[in-house]
């Protein structure tokens, strides 16, 4: 195999992903955690960049690393216990059901039919409008419910957050 | 064959000295050296124009405040104080570079070279002629915006990792600011990307060379949409926290905000990126509503025909164009200060550079005898002579602003960019949908 270079980028990316990623839940400091997501985010941008998708790159400057990882600062910022360290009682269980994760993903990553029509979309038919339509379809028609489902647990989520806001609230009070 | 640049047997020998590099040149093929080539020309030229331009806005802000303030200025360093920018930035380049103890050092440096890096990067996709464009992509005017999103993060950052009470403020505040003035900006540029129909820039500039159907007015965006090019204008020089608008870094109150602790050369950058943030904001004005580079009426041309020129005219057009244009730019410039001083400021220099002009130009012409480009050339010099004039009016206005108005406070700051200027740009979106329709 020859390392033309689009495959070094997406080797240099990859791996930057990857290295940030760890750093976002290895960093000791609360505020570098939030750093490393940011260049996380960024050389995922980079990634999309890569795939000659330079809308979903822009919007993912954007959005993700304008936006999302201001409102991570600004929370980050406020919290009062910044440089306390979690607790590290947890952390071989915590591993465990890490890599049980990791191994799930890699097997459904593995898993998905690389050459069927639509995963080759992004590199093939850029640029033509129906492409968007076609995966909406695709969502919408034939995994209906996995999108409800991720509403669902959205929802679920932001309830639950809210509830232990309040429920912080009413034991500071 | 036909030639692929200019000069390629030379360039090609002086790669073939090279060894190695040599190699890699001749491995690319023609159509790869000729990218390469144009690659590294745009970036040459147009990098260096706004680099340029880093040193003359400051320059300009600095002669203009001082006339406004009825004081002279910059004026020892060089001519009029013209270098005194450049004296500047050595001695805040060469000065210890301090980082204070309990600051986070990462933080401290990654902000700094975070800005910097995206500030330049905004750069690539900015047109200053039909033609001198580093990169023309086809979605360049979102991706200064993407360029830009990264501001508000970084200088947040930058405001916590130097620890200091003042610092942190003026990074809140900074955020705060960055993000409420970021979406008018984008909802007024995306009006003139629907008239328009594309998010190129220089789909943009051409799309409005149209007739305007009104005295011979071109259809510049400035027409139907003046609410967009005054919301852009105004939010573009909020963005850049400068004086009316600059709460971040207000002295009486932070001292200095987010650049309290940064001393040397990493001032010297946080200066640059504020200038460049500036210079291009006012860019994307003219781009967008001021039709860049086209001519104000439909009446004057925007591009010149080829033509041959030899022998003797050659000599004489060569230095009519270079008296026209280093005599030009000088007078525009002490036309702009003569205004403060109700007379003509040195008229001596004016002549100087126009003669020194023709007879440098007119000695070009007569090394070259027989030259077809001057058309394009001309074209060239008469698109870049209008964009730059275009904004530096709009710098004056910016310098202007700075000069006469007093500071907002931060809450009425930001009740205005969130309840004011963010339905107006919508509003203003409201009136380019119903143009574009009604065409």
């Amino acid at each position: 195999m020859t390392l033309d270079y689009s495959l070094f980028f997406f080797l240099l990316f990859g791996c930057l992903a990857i290295i940030f990623a760890l750093g976002t839940i290895i960093a000791k400091k609360l505020m570098h955690a939030v750093l490393a997501l940011f260049l996380f985010l960024i050389s995922i941008a980079l990634l999309f960049l890569l795939l000659n998708n330079e809308y979903l790159f822009v919007i993912q400057l954007t959005l993700y690393c304008g936006g999302i990882s201001v409102l991570f600062l600004f929370a980050t910022v406020l919290t009062t216990n910044q440089h306390e360290t979690a607790d590290k009682t947890n952390s071989y269980w915590s591993g465990f059901i890490a890599f049980v994760f990791v191994l799930a993903l890699s097997l459904v990553v593995y898993s998905i039919d690389w050459a069927s029509d639509w995963a080759n979309y992004s590199l093939e038919k850029y640029g033509d409008p129906s492409l968007f339509r076609e995966f909406s379809e695709q969502l919408f028609r034939n995994y209906p419910y996995t999108v409800a489902f991720l509403g669902l647990l959205l929802l679920a989520t932001l309830i639950g957050s809210s509830k232990l806001a309040l429920k912080e609230e009413a034991e500071a009070a | 064959m036909s030639e692929r640049f200019p000069y390629e047997d030379l360039i090609d020998d002086l790669f073939e000295s090279l060894g190695p590099i040599g190699d890699f040149w001749k491995g690319l093929g023609n159509s790869g050296q000729f990218f390469l080539m144009s690659a590294l020309l745009m970036v040459g030229v147009a990098g260096l124009f706004i680099m340029i331009q880093q040193l003359i806005v400051p320059w300009v802000e600095r002669k203009v405040m001082g006339r406004m303030q009825s004081r002279r200025g910059p004026s020892y360093v060089g001519y009029a104080g013209t270098l005194q920018l450049l004296a500047d930035t050595l001695k805040l380049a060469v000065k210890q570079d301090i980082v204070p103890e309990d600051a986070d050092k990462f933080g401290f440096t990654f902000a700094i070279a975070g800005i910097t890096i995206s500030a330049s990067l905004a750069c690539a996709p900015l047109p200053f002629t039909g033609r001198i464009v580093m990169s023309d992509m086809s979605i360049g005017l979102l991706y200064i915006f993407a360029a830009f999103a990264l501001f508000p993060p970084l200088m947040f950052v930058a405001g916590w990792a130097s620890n200091s009470k003042y610092s942190l403020i003026g990074g809140f505040r900074s955020c705060a600011q960055l993000l409420a003035y970021e979406l008018p900006l984008m909802v007024a540029a995306v009006s003139a990307v629907l008239l328009a129909g594309s998010a190129n820039l220089t789909d943009i500039v051409e799309a409005q060379g149209g007739e305007l159907g009104f005295l011979w007015l071109r259809g510049w965006y400035i027409w139907p949409l003046m609410i967009g090019f005054w919301l852009f204008l105004i939010s573009g020089i909020a963005e850049t926290e400068r004086i009316p608008f600059d709460i971040p870094e207000a002295e009486a109150e932070l001292v200095m905000g987010v650049r309290t602790e940064f001393a040397g050369w990493r001032y010297a950058l946080i200066f640059f990126v504020e200038y460049m943030h500036l210079f291009i904001n006012l860019l994307l004005v003219v781009l967008l509503f001021m039709g860049g580079w086209l001519p104000f009426f439909t009446f004057m041309p925007a591009t010149l025909d080829d033509f041959v020129v030899s022998g003797i005219s050659n000599i004489f057009l060569m230095a009519f164009i270079g008296a026209g244009f280093f005599g030009g730019s000088v007078l525009a410039v002490y036309l702009l200060f003569g205004f403060f001083r109700k007379r003509i400021y040195n008229m001596k220099f004016f002549l100087i550079a126009t003669i020194s002009g023709f007879v440098l130009f007119g000695g070009l012409g007569m090394i070259i005898d027989d030259w077809t480009i001057p058309g394009e050339l001309l074209t060239e010099i008469a698109q870049l002579t209008r964009i730059f004039v275009k904004t530096y009016i709009l710098v004056f206005l910016a310098v202007w602003a700075r000069a006469a108005l007093p500071r907002v406070r931060i809450d009425q700051f930001l009740s205005i960019g969130w309840s004011k200027f963010l339905p107006l740009a919508i509003f203003n979106l409201l009136i380019a949908i119903i143009v574009a329709g009604a065409y």
